[in-house]
């Protein structure tokens, strides 16, 4: 949220009429127009939300809400309806006082609130007047960055749950936010921050007497004032040398005691020669003082570690919005449907869960309610609600819409798919891809180079000159001007860039080295099903001899099956709202990418039953569209054809991918006609056609020994191995099943086009690397030797070094603008 | 010159009552909102009492 600008929402609506919601802007749907009058004028509203809210806003005065909002389009209101006294009863309970609030004056409390879904200044404006002119509430500031609110209140005027209330009302969701989460990362970032802040300081004040010294030094100057001022520059790079210097000293240190030449040993060197031959010429009057280069080095080096850190905490809060917390509070039911309340945490395996209305389900589970509808936004972006039915597994974190509902929990809550994303991305961001121990190792031998030359520079010079101050002066010249910040500095700094934008668009990279081979591809291969299709397949129609026993079987079959292809098959047959015959299941046997086998017993008479493609039932395959045969003791009976949808993006995506790489290619099991069909019209240039996991397999492999780069894009749950083996395997969504752990990327929104957009970050990513490094290898390579030689002043040399570092940072941040 | 010795201390102190601004704001929170004063400037109600 720290970045205001305008996003245009891109949902596929369909809107009949032109006009927006006079409320959030976004477009109204044909059928739900809702009209209200106020004062003589009909404003038109998408949803009762937010016409409930505009009322509340209208009749309180508050119309520049709207023009603060401008033109941006905001999310339509969701306002939940359900008295939630046992929610209520918590919050202003001993258990949230203890952990939430803080007592700064004799009954005035502190509490932090994230309101979630804040998302412009006009949200803000909002929440904070009308908040202020609630009785019992002393103060409320909300930052803009973080969206948390911080609120101050008297406890015997309001409660904390009216407070709750009051905010949800106007179409926001609060949360509490526990102050001493994250502490030691923002503690971190203010310590760097203060530390830079110094240094510049001194700096500053350094450069001015500095300039008369320079002056002095050219023209003539009374040794009294020299004097002076030396004594002054050391007074304010003394602060520098043990404060804003300290992190480095400590690393120094360190890396002494693992017995590694380490950047910060290198540095800590130079600068402390500075430093202490800066004194001796203070104390003696002999010579020149370089304080300011101390100063200079740590300030601009301290700058760059600001905004890297910066921008690693950035991008961390946007992850984890990315994947939104899960409930900190759950209602379990015991045998006698008695509830309780517990912590999330402490949800295990086989509880009953009671997810009320507008709550947020807090582990992975079954669904015990006849029906459920449920928002997944949070991981997919889509808006629209997912039904589910009795024994359908439902996602941490998803919203039950409208309906309270029933879950056994499968899991405890720290393993859910949610909690090991999360775990997931943390790591993700926090590792050192393959990259970054390369460049630590260039790193040192650098260094070692260094040292060397700056010995050799300060014996040649003691042994030419004779004279001690020269030779000082040289080396600390050559171990000023050295600059390994390309590595040090701009390496993790465009890798976190790239991490970002990754994470904008919804992909989620696992694995960081997969940024760089990403950015190699030579080959990448589809799956159908689930991947370049919805997967959300329906029966066009069917054709069977006997109808009764075909979809029996079917159903019976299929839901033991954990294929895309066999859940839309159980579902379609459940819609039909057939009389399903009662069958018996003998035994049943999955054969990957075939189909399934089973023993049947009907009417006391056993049935050989094989379902699945054409190829398995060993008979020909015209048609284009996918189709599921069956027969049964040797006698074919007929089929299931199924429409699957192709995803919008997909082929704008494969236009894209060509531009990348012409090696592209359809993997599937179905039949070749289907198969076909699909790539011309998504203009693949390749494709093959019923291919079983093990020839996908083997396929990747084939080529991998041609020495190419593959990426293969899955839906995870039958491509396991396949993305196992690829370079990069890349998933679409996260299933139920947990591809996670399979994949090296994700797209959690589902959205093919982020692909293409992704290689090309990577690509640019790694040619800006290499840029950098060229130009440090260049930078070192000629400035060396000039310091070497003696044709440079320490502070020259300085500036320079100071110059190549922010030049170098400076273009790793570009990452960061450009927007494909 | 020997004015100097005067007006460097002088300016010293200020400067360094600067500084000690700087870290105060630091640690009580000042810095960790940098959108915000933006959008603040253009909101009409008066300024009531800030935390």
């Amino acid at each position: 949220m720290g970045n205001m600008q305008v996003e245009p929402l891109e949902k596929p609506y369909k809107s009949s009429s032109k006009s927006k919601c006079f409320h959030c802007n976004g477009p109204i749907l044909s059928n739900s127009e809702i009209l209200w009058v106020h004062k003589d004028e009909t404003h038109s509203f998408c949803c009762n939300g937010c016409r409930t809210v505009s009322e509340i806003i209208l009749e309180s005065g508050n119309l520049e809400f709207y023009s603060l909002r401008g033109s941006q389009i905001i999310e339509p209101a969701e306002i939940s309806n359900s008295k939630e006294t046992i929610r209520n009863d918590y919050l202003n309970g001993e258990l949230v006082e203890e952990e939430y609030l803080r007592e700064i004056a004799p009954g005035l409390y502190e509490v932090f609130i994230n309101i979630t879904n804040i998302h412009c200044a006009a949200c803000v404006w909002l929440n904070e007047k009308v908040l202020k002119e609630t009785k019992g509430i002393d103060s409320i500031r909300i930052n803009f960055a973080t969206a948390r609110a911080q609120v101050q209140f008297h406890k015997i005027d309001i409660q904390l749950s009216k407070i709750f209330t009051i905010i949800e009302s106007l179409g926001y969701i609060p949360k509490l936010h526990s102050p001493w989460k994250n502490q030691e990362k923002s503690q971190r970032n203010t310590d760097l921050l203060k530390r830079m802040g110094l240094a510049g300081f001194c700096f500053g004040n350094i450069m001015l007497f500095g300039t008369s010294l320079y002056a002095g030094y050219f023209t003539g100057m009374d040794l009294e004032w020299k004097r002076l001022l030396h004594y002054l520059s050391w007074a304010f790079a003394s602060p520098v040398y043990f404060y804003s210097g300290y992190p480095f000293l400590l690393g120094a240190w360190n890396g002494l005691r693992q017995k590694r030449l380490s950047m910060d040993f290198l540095l800590v060197t130079g600068i402390s020669l500075a430093y202490f031959y800066s004194i001796y010429v203070t104390l003696s009057d002999r010579g020149e003082v370089y304080f300011d280069s101390v100063c200079m080095i740590y300030f601009f080096i301290l700058l760059g570690k600001y905004l890297e850190d910066s921008s690693r905490m950035k991008s961390n809060d946007k992850l984890s919005q990315l994947v939104s917390d899960l409930p900190e509070l759950a209602t379990i039911l015991n045998d006698e449907k008695d509830e309780s309340i517990i912590r999330t945490s402490e949800i295990k395996k086989g509880h009953t869960i009671l997810v009320r209305a507008g709550e947020r389900v807090p582990t992975d589970g079954i669904l015990l309610s006849p029906l459920g509808y449920f928002n997944e936004a949070f991981l997919t972006g889509e808006s629209e609600s997912i039904t589910k039915k009795k024994t359908e597994s439902v996602l941490a974190g998803s919203i039950s819409i409208s309906l309270p509902v029933e879950i056994k929990a499968e899991v405890d809550a720290k393993n859910s798919t949610l909690s090991r994303l999360k775990i997931i991305i943390e790591q993700a961001i926090g590792g050192k891809p393959h990259l970054e121990r390369i460049t630590d190792r260039i790193s040192s031998y650098f260094i070692a180079v260094v040292f060397t030359l700056a010995i050799a520079t300060f014996t040649a010079w003691y042994l030419i000159s004779g004279n001690i101050e020269t030779a000082i002066i040289n080396t600390i010249s050559v171990l000023i001007v050295a600059c390994p910040c390309a590595l040090g500095l701009a390496v993790p700094t465009a890798l976190v860039m790239n991490h970002i934008r990754n994470s904008r668009e919804g992909v989620i990279i696992r694995n960081p080295d997969s940024m760089e081979t990403l950015s190699k591809v030579d080959t990448i291969f589809f799956d159908k099903t689930g991947t370049l299709t919805e997967g959300e397949m329906t029966i066009e129609h069917s054709n069977w001899k006997d109808e009764d026993l075909a979809l029996a079987f079917a159903l019976a079959i299929e839901k033991q099956s954990n294929h895309p292809i066999a859940r839309n098959l159980v579902k379609e047959i459940d819609k039909l709202k057939k009389n399903i015959l009662n069958i018996e299941i003998i035994s049943i046997e999955e054969i990957p990418g075939m189909g399934m086998k089973a023993k049947i017993i009907y009417n006391l008479k056993d049935y050989n039953v094989q379902l699945g493609s054409a190829k398995y039932l060993r008979i020909q395959e015209t048609s284009p569209h996918t189709r599921i045969h069956m027969s049964w003791n040797d006698e074919y009976n007929g089929y299931f054809e199924l429409k699957d949808s192709i995803r919008s993006s997909a082929k704008t995506t494969i236009k894209s991918l060509l531009e990348i790489t012409k090696d592209i290619a359809l993997l599937s099991g179905d039949s070749d006609s289907v198969v076909s069909s699909t790539s011309r019209e998504l203009g693949l240039p390749n494709y093959h056609s019923e291919f079983s996991p093990d020839d996908k397999l083997s396929m990747i492999t084939q080529i991998q020994s041609q020495g190419k780069i593959v990426a293969m894009v899955g839906d995870g749950i039958n491509d396991a191995a396949a993305l196992a083996k690829a370079n990069i395997g890349i998933s679409m969504g996260i299933a139920a099943d947990l591809s996670i752990d399979r994949s090296d990327i994700i797209l959690v929104h589902n959205d093919l086009s982020s692909l293409p957009r992704s290689i090309l970050y990577s690509k640019e990513t790694f040619h800006l690397i290499r840029q950098n490094i060229g130009i440090s290898f260049i930078y070192n390579s000629i400035m060396l030797p000039i310091a070497a030689l003696g044709w440079m002043v320490p502070v020259i040399c300085a500036a320079f070094m100071a110059a190549s570092s922010l030049t170098v940072v400076a273009n790793s941040m570009r990452l960061r603008k450009r927007e494909i | 010159m020997e004015f100097l010795y005067i007006t460097i201390p002088i300016t010293l102190i200020i400067a360094v009552l600067g500084l000690v601004a700087f870290f105060w704001s630091t640690k009580s929170g000042q810095m960790d909102d940098m959108e915000g004063p933006k959008y603040r400037m253009l909101f009409d109600d008066e300024n009531d009492s800030k935390k």
